[in-house]
């Protein structure tokens, strides 16, 4: 700044920069700014650096035996590949989603738009809450009981995926409701105005509006489904060997790979360990990306101005 | 002399009637209806939980007029017209007695269904509330719920027809595809009112329509109220007093929910009855 001469001078550098105590104000806010930047960073090194070793290591186990072999050993051993888990562990994902994503989205729906808060919906939202908070252990020991042992479906794709459905079910149904409700009252009052029916400003207008906020429960569900292991081992056991039986056939996935063969000392299974989470994390991103595109496309008639 | 007065008596003259013939049908008390009416409330009384919003009131809205709603921030206006194609349905907490009647037919009873009511009846908000899509999916939403044009074409000539009649065409025909949102207050207000034309309502009701416009646009939109009476029945919400004199074939006054006057235009201006009434037309309500 130049050097301040006349009182006008003055007057006008404090209209601009305002008075005394605005600029330690000013101060104070980029203090704040930079501790947030740090606190972030801090909290991003343990990420980075377990994203590295996992990429690294997993990055250098990857080979066409492993991805393409099916696994040889389990709790013991541990050697040969892993396309018995990762066919497993999609084919789950795929299961589980399908049977949770129409549930918990209409139940959202129904929630937002149709409950009026009726006891009803108090319940529902309660026990979803309650849900959220049961550890996954307790819902894999009691899809065990349920499906497994009292339904007699045995170790199976289903018992697996209906647990993980259980699993996600709270996650997809809040995050619905609450995209849904964030849209706003006016919305849906200017259309119930032109004579439309509920359903028909559901299907035109407030799903669309909502639907970022859905899927972004949708995929958060997925990506924690996709990284539970105790709820699996009680219901889906394990498998050297692929499988597209829904009933009476354990199934193979990729955090069982993890969990068990990171704990044999071998360097093959350590690799195939390593390989396994790289795996895990890519399927995770491969969600995310493909929803972010086909978000995109969906949304693009709303942003664009040609 | 008395207006009020006169129109009291007629309508509790008619309401004894409606009341007589009541038991023979309790809907249809069109042979009531003087030829030229075609809302008439009737006792109506509006609460919000405990309070007590609108208080006894009696009006009729006739055919292919301009009716204009005034009175003080509060008073029930939005409420009012609110009631007659019934968007409060929903509003938590809301109660109504005595009868609004369309043609004769009570739009509260059970054999009228209020989706097509609201079609009939079409409504633009105090708020402009365009969706958040692009500005001619606006206009064409409701024509698209009813299936009124054959092919894209038709749906084209709609959308271009509402935004001329709302003087919001050569600000927009070469960005359709925009998003509504983009648009500036008083572009969205117009967008509300082609939304609203768009499927061609036998009763419009509009809350304050230009309280964001300009005044070339208020010009545009008042010609566009006296254009559309010719097929339209308008209920028209305004502070503005110079446009409620231009427009205006009936001005009900509105005082803390009660109907304190109802008059012709200009007449109810220029020889106000009561003292609120010319209270508030001189800007010394308070
Ligand atoms: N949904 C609601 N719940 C409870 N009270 C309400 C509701 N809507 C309006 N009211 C109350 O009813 C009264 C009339 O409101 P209304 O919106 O009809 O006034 P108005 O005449 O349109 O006023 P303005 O000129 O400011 O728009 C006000 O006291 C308001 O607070
Ligand atoms: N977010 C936006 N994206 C694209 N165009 C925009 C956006 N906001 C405004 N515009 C356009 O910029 C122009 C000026 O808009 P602005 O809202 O500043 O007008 P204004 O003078 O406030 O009008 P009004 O009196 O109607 O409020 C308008 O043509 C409007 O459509
Ligand atoms: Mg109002
Ligand atoms: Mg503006």
């Amino acid at each position: 700044m130049a050097q301040v001469e006349t009182p006008q001078e003055k007057r006008k550098l404090v209209e601009i920069r305002g008075p005394r105590n605005f600029r330690s104000r000013v101060l104070t806010d980029k203090i704040a700014k930079t501790a947030c930047l740090g606190v972030i960073l801090v909290a991003f090194y343990p990420f980075a650096d377990i994203l590295y070793l996992f990429i690294l290591n997993g990055v250098r186990s990857i080979s066409w035996a492993r991805l393409t072999e099916n696994t040889v050993g389990g709790n013991s051993l541990g050697g040969g590949g892993l396309s018995n888990a990762l066919e497993g562990s999609l084919f789950l994902i795929g299961l589980s989603a399908l049977i949770v994503v129409p549930i918990g989205v209409f139940g959202g729906v129904y929630l937002a738009e149709f409950s009026n808060n009726n006891w009803i919906s108090k319940v529902s939202r309660f026990t979803a809450d309650i849900l959220a908070g049961v550890p996954s252990i307790v819902l894999g020991y009691v899809g065990f009981s349920l499906l497994v042992l009292y339904f007699g479906w045995g170790f199976s794709a289903m018992a697996a995926a209906i647990t993980l459905a259980v699993l996600m079910f709270p996650y997809i149904l809040r995050t619905t409701e609450l995209a849904l409700r964030r849209v706003p009252e006016s919305i849906r009052e200017g259309a119930l105005a032109l004579g439309s029916n509920k359903t028909s400003i559901i299907n035109r207008l407030t799903l669309r509006f909502a639907l970022p906020g859905i899927l972004t429960g949708v995929l958060l569900a997925i990506s924690i489904s996709v990284g539970e292991t105790a709820p699996l081992i009680y219901t889906a056991s394990f498998s050297n060997y692929a499988t597209t039986q829904l009933f009476h056939s354990p199934v193979g996935y990729l955090t069982y790979m993890v969990f068990v063969f990171s704990q044999i000392p071998t360097s093959e299974a350590h690799a195939l360990a390593y390989l396994a989470s790289l795996l895990l994390v890519l399927i995770v991103l491969a969600i995310n990306l493909a929803s972010r595109v086909g978000l995109r496309r969906l949304t693009k008639p709303l942003e664009s101005e040609g | 002399m008395d207006l009020m007065e006169a129109q009291q008596e007629r309508m509790s003259k008619e309401k004894s009637e409606t009341l007589e013939r009541s038991d023979e049908n309790t809907s249809s008390i069109n042979s009531q209806m003087s030829p030229g009416d075609r809302i008439r409330m009737s006792s109506l009384n509006v609460y919000y939980g405990n309070s007590h919003v609108l208080k006894d009131l009696n009006l009729t809205i006739e055919d292919r007029k301009i009716t204009v709603i005034m009175g003080p921030s509060g008073c029930g206006k939005s409420t009012l017209i609110r009631t007659l194609n019934r968007m409060n349905d929903t509003v938590h907490a809301f109660k109504l007695t005595g009868e609004i009647a369309l043609d004769g037919i009570n739009i509260y009873s059970k054999e009228v269904n209020p989706t097509l009511l609201k079609l009939r009846v079409g409504m633009v908000f105090q708020k402009p509330n365009p969706f958040p899509i692009s500005i001619y999916d606006n206009v064409a939403f409701g024509p698209k719920i009813h299936k009124l044009s054959k092919n894209r074409a038709e749906m084209d000539e709609i959308v271009m027809q509402a935004l001329k009649q709302a003087a919001l065409w050569e600000e927009v025909k070469d960005r359709l595809k925009a998003n509504a949102l983009s648009l500036s207050g008083g572009q969205q207000q117009r967008l509300c009112i082609a939304r609203a034309l768009a499927v061609r309502p036998e009763i419009l009701l509009l809350d304050e329509p230009a309280s964001a416009l300009d005044p070339g646009s208020t010009a545009k939109v008042q010609e566009l109220m006296v254009e559309l009476k010719k097929d339209l029945t308008l209920v028209l919400v305004t502070h503005n007093m110079q446009q409620a004199a231009t427009v205006a074939n009936k001005v009900a006054f509105l005082y803390n929910g009660s109907l304190v006057e109802v008059g012709q235009s200009p007449d109810i201006f220029e020889n106000p009855q009561k003292k609120v009434t010319e209270d508030y037309i001189s800007g010394r309500l308070t």
